[in-house]
């Protein structure tokens, strides 16, 4: 049963083998041919190696892209015990054979086959045509012609051949997609960032208006708010701003940016012991604490607690300086 | 990018101080500034820090008798504004280019050294500064870079120094990168580029405005032919035109601008491509209709070899061709063709031609009876031969060889009626009598 199954799954899973009476796990039709060169070559002279002939026609394109990609793929696999060779039927044509390979830059061995008994055994009806054959000399089946995705598929299928990867890995690489992402995504992207450029050089209204694009082609990505949520802080809005940022704790709930700008919000209303509550919570584990320093500052000195205003003005200060991100002319004044 | 994130804060902090600079002005209430002199200079929304502070002198010198006699006792024009800027200011980066007004230490080009509507005392708005001195055209067609069209020339220059040509912040493509995050995300994945995307973004697109979308000169397939002469020679030659070069996206129907996981920049896998418009019956320009292949494959398991490999360019010629159904080579659309090699041009380009040249083989084909070739015997006729189409069905059939049930033959659908057993099979079609044919042991047929 369960070899059933086996031989099951990798008929399934074989290239397309249109062979009438050859079907994968057959023992491989045995061969003997001479090469270009004069040699005799068997299939038993692979012997503990998986052998991928590839049948071809000299004079045709197809089959020279066929073997410009198993020369490639020769190279990365020899390694593994892959071995590459070419057969052709065309005997006429040795020099004609050496000619084209050299072109190439190809670099295999050629076997002749003019009775054409491989062409037969394996019953080849179309150029190219490759054939894999596995460790234990069984045929595991061929794939026809060269088609755009010849190179992906005769790796995945050498690559199944090997035990390297499983069926669901080997329909991955037959069909391959293109997966480019979620457009609106990329749209918020590129927006947020164009606004964060705007806004490091100065440019608010700018800054604003490529912001809220970004947050109308995605509306939940958190750091889209909270960046809009600092631009309204600018332009002294913060019931607006305070709906941004409490969007963006929604979305990314330990958010200490959102959080700063919503405590920073507060001071902004007037509302110092909302956002001393607020604020004295971000700055713990904070590695840019700097604005939640500010505003906290600023809540202090709104109540009137002129020590924890200097205290917490200081701190701003003390984290900026270690940061350098003065600006110069501040840097000349201290 | 989460990187990036705390810069919101630097950068408003430094906003944050600007801002506190520029409310000092308020406090400030003598000296030069006064209500019947020079009453304006700080009223502007942005005012420079001396100003603000009333400090004159830190700028224009000291003039004793510039307050008693304004017009005889006037200050000494500042000669190196650059200079004088460099008092207070750091000096900028040395880096590779120099804006020219910065080279040229006129700071005040841009910059009104009093204030001004607009952050950093800058003369104008955006762009509308930079045009002062610029070609404004760049930005003048059709299509505008977004940057460009809400004058965030800063977006991507320097307005001081940098180390790239025309003073750009970073080279292309990582300026590109630095807000299309999503391309360097997927040309870094990528298996196929784009050779000119993979150079430099502006092979293609124009950095500040366009023509056509996407800040392109041209729209597909013009764009493309600029690089792919071949193409163009051979679209604009061909006698039929694939469709979808001249509908919609036109190139950009079938491949992908910029990267690709599939080989020629497909968008998608070959056969998903064809099947995704030839999902209906269609009819061309010419009154042709072409069938809905869909349809055909799902009903008819036994494909033809390209097909099952899913690259129907085995047999069409996807951009064009002079041929009938824009196949790569001659194929005849009749029943009946004298012989002749150029006919089967197209199969033979894949099968072995012998099949229909050699009268006997053991090794050619399967369609014999003993050793007599049945393929040649078919096909090799000096004035009626039959074309494979008059057996094969082409695409896909319900029996093996994809052999057809029926073949058109005028106003008739000629049944093959077709039959295979283990060593050979028959035939009884509305051409002869039912003829059985074996390989191991010939059949003698009357």
């Amino acid at each position: 049963m369960i070899i059933a199954i086996i031989l099951s799954i990798i008929l399934l899973l074989s290239p397309s083998a249109f062979s009438e009476n050859l079907q994968p796990l057959d023992k491989a039709p045995d061969f003997t041919l001479m090469t270009v060169k004069g040699d005799a070559v068997s299939l038993q002279d692979f012997k503990n190696n998986a052998l991928i002939f590839i049948y071809w026609k000299p004079d045709h394109e197809r089959s020279i892209l066929a073997l410009k990609d198993a020369d490639k793929l020769s190279k990365a696999y020899a390694a593994k015990g892959v071995r590459f060779i070419a057969i052709t039927a065309e005997l006429a044509e040795k020099e004609k054979i050496n000619a084209l390979l050299n072109q190439n830059g190809l670099d295999f061995q050629v076997l002749l086959d003019p009775q054409r008994k491989v062409y037969s055994s394996y019953e080849i009806r179309v150029y190219p045509t490759t054939v894999l054959i596995d460790k234990d000399n069984k045929f595991f089946g061929t794939l026809p012609g060269h088609a755009l995705t010849y190179y992906s598929s005769l790796e995945g299928y050498i690559k199944l051949m090997l035990g390297e990867i499983d069926k669901e890995s080997l329909e991955k690489m037959l069909t391959p997609e293109n997966n480019h992402g979620n457009e609106a995504e990329h749209e918020a992207e590129r927006n947020y960032n164009l606004a964060l450029n705007f806004a490091s050089t100065g440019m608010l209204h700018e800054s604003l208006e490529a912001v809220k694009k970004s947050i109308e082609a995605k509306p939940d990505i958190a750091k889209s708010h909270t960046l809009l949520g600092f631009l309204l802080l600018k332009n002294n809005e913060p019931d607006p701003a305070i709906e941004h940022f409490n969007k963006a704790l929604e979305l990314e709930p330990d958010s200490k940016d959102a959080k700063t700008g919503q405590g920073a919000a507060y001071a902004l209303k007037n509302e110092p012991d909302k956002a001393i509550e607020i604020l004295s919570a971000v700055i713990t584990a904070n590695p840019y604490p700097q604005m939640s320093y500010y505003y906290l500052g600023m809540a202090h000195e709104l109540k009137g607690e002129k020590d924890p205003a200097i205290e917490m003005y200081k701190k701003s200060l003390h984290n900026l300086l270690e940061k350098g991100i003065l600006p110069s002319s501040f840097s000349k004044c201290k | 990018m989460k990187k990036k994130y705390p810069v919101i804060f630097h950068l408003l902090i430094l906003s944050f101080f600007f801002t506190c600079t520029s409310n000092f002005s308020y406090a400030f209430a003598n000296g030069c500034i006064t209500a019947a002199c020079h009453s304006n200079l700080d009223k502007t929304k942005f005012v420079h820090g001396p100003v603000a502070a009333g400090e004159c002198a830190a700028c224009h010198g000291d003039s004793k008798d510039h307050a008693a006699n304004p017009k005889k006792s006037r200050f000494k024009a500042i000669t190196d504004v650059g200079k004088k800027c460099y008092e207070c200011h750091d000096t900028l980066e040395k880096k590779k280019k120099t804006h020219a007004p910065v080279q040229d230490g006129e700071c005040t080009a841009c910059h009104d050294p009093h204030g001004s509507s607009y952050k950093f005392q800058l003369k104008k708005e955006g762009s509308s500064l930079c045009f002062d001195c610029h070609d404004d055209s760049i930005v003048g067609k059709k299509f505008v870079h977004g940057p460009a069209a809400v004058g965030g020339c800063v977006a991507c220059h320097e307005p001081h120094t940098a180390n790239f040509d025309k003073n750009l912040k970073a080279k292309s493509p990582e300026l590109c990168y630095s807000c299309h995050t999503d391309k360097a995300d997927m040309f870094k994945n990528a298996q196929v580029i784009h050779p000119p995307v993979e150079e430099d973004c502006l092979n293609c697109h124009n950095p500040h405005s366009n023509d056509a979308n996407f800040m392109l000169p041209a729209a597909a397939p013009e764009l493309c032919f600029e690089c792919h002469t071949d193409m163009k020679e051979w679209v604009n030659n061909v006698a039929t035109k694939h469709g979808a070069i001249s509908q919609g996206k036109s190139c950009l129907n079938c491949h992908e601008a910029h990267v690709s996981a599939i080989p020629k920049m497909l968008a998608k896998p070959p056969m998903d491509l064809c099947l995704g418009c030839h999902d209906k019956d269609r009819v061309t320009t010419g009154g042709v209709t072409i069938t809905n292949l869909k349809k055909l494959l799902a009903d008819n398991k036994d494909h033809h070899g390209p097909i099952k490999q899913k690259d129907c360019s085995g047999c069409h010629n996807t951009h064009g061709s002079d041929n009938f159904r824009m196949l790569r080579a001659y194929y005849p659309s009749t029943f009946y063709a004298p012989f002749s090699m150029h006919n089967y041009g197209l199969c033979f380009s894949c099968h072995e031609e012998s099949i229909v040249k050699d009268p006997e083989t053991t090794t050619l084909t399967n369609f014999r009876n003993g050793k007599i070739n049945l393929h040649f015997k078919h096909v090799n006729k000096p004035d009626k031969g039959r074309v494979c189409r008059s057996c094969h069905e082409t695409h896909a059939s319900n029996h093996l060889k994809h052999i057809r049930d029926a073949v058109p033959f005028g106003s008739w659908e000629v049944p093959l009626n077709f039959n295979k057993t283990n060593d050979g099979g028959s035939c009884l079609p509305g051409c002869h009598k039912i003829k059985k044919y074996n390989r191991a042991k010939m059949e003698i047929n009357e």
